[in-house]
């Protein structure tokens, strides 16, 4: 009984952490707060809700698969939010900054614009024809054969 | 046992979840906004393969989870590296 009890709030409190994390994801201005909520917010929520199910399952082992998946979480996924982060901010995503203070600025190198403005105006692949040139190459060969 | 039971109606939760962070990967105006959505999605499945084993019963699902914990965050690493040196400019 009080185990399942201890499941039971284990689990809540993790579906809550992860509900939260996830309207976060979806409503915060930025990807920079979104990856704050994502990260924080989501590994808590994961890490309380595997722990939850590994007390409620009456199974012997399942700690040690439950043990290695929340030690892996919280081993990786504040290094990926990391990672993500950096790249975000090299990338030159757009953000919302209070008081106009950049404190990385000269600290990282960052890009002008954000990537997808700057792949706006190209062909995808270099490698491929630019469309409307190939459509020009298409009628002029037409126009020859036809002649 | 209650556990057991309520498991399936807090599977709700997590679907509702990964609802809000699906239309946010779909609309979300940058790539970076995409990379995080997927990252959130990651962290969300691991947990509906949590409640997957109380559901069923079957401790196999929870090895699946720590399938995807290391693929999501490869897959993460990944798309990262892809942000920081993709060069969009002449």
């Amino acid at each position: 009984m009080i185990r399942d009890i201890i499941a039971m709030v284990l689990m809540f409190g993790g579906i809550a952490f992860l509900l939260i994390a996830a309207i976060g994801v979806f409503r915060l201005p930025d990807p920079f707060l979104r990856l704050h909520a994502s990260t924080k917010a989501g590994t808590l929520g994961a890490g309380l809700l595997v722990a939850g199910v590994a007390v409620a399952f009456r199974e012997e082992n399942i700690g040690f698969t439950a043990a290695g998946i929340i030690i892996f979480l919280l081993a990786t996924l504040p290094v990926a939010g990391h990672l993500l982060g950096r790249a975000t901010y090299v990338s030159g995503a757009d953000f919302v900054m209070k008081d106009g203070n950049d404190a990385l600025k000269g600290k990282l190198k960052r890009a002008e614009a954000s990537l997808e403005v700057r792949l706006a105006g190209r062909s995808p692949d270099p490698a491929l024809p630019d469309p409307e040139k190939a459509k020009a190459a298409d009628e002029k060969a037409k126009v020859n054969t036809g002649e | 046992m209650i556990p057991d039971l309520l498991a399936t109606h807090l599977l709700i939760g997590l679907v509702l979840g990964l609802l809000l962070t699906g239309i946010r990967l779909v609309i979300g105006p940058g790539v970076a906004d995409r990379f995080v959505a997927l990252d959130m999605m990651t962290v969300l499945a691991i947990g509906i393969t949590a409640l997957t084993t109380l559901v069923t019963g079957r401790k196999e699902f929870l090895d699946i989870g720590l399938g995807l914990a290391v693929t999501g965050f490869i897959a993460t690493a990944a798309l990262a590296v892809f942000l920081e040196r993709k060069e969009g400019d002449q």
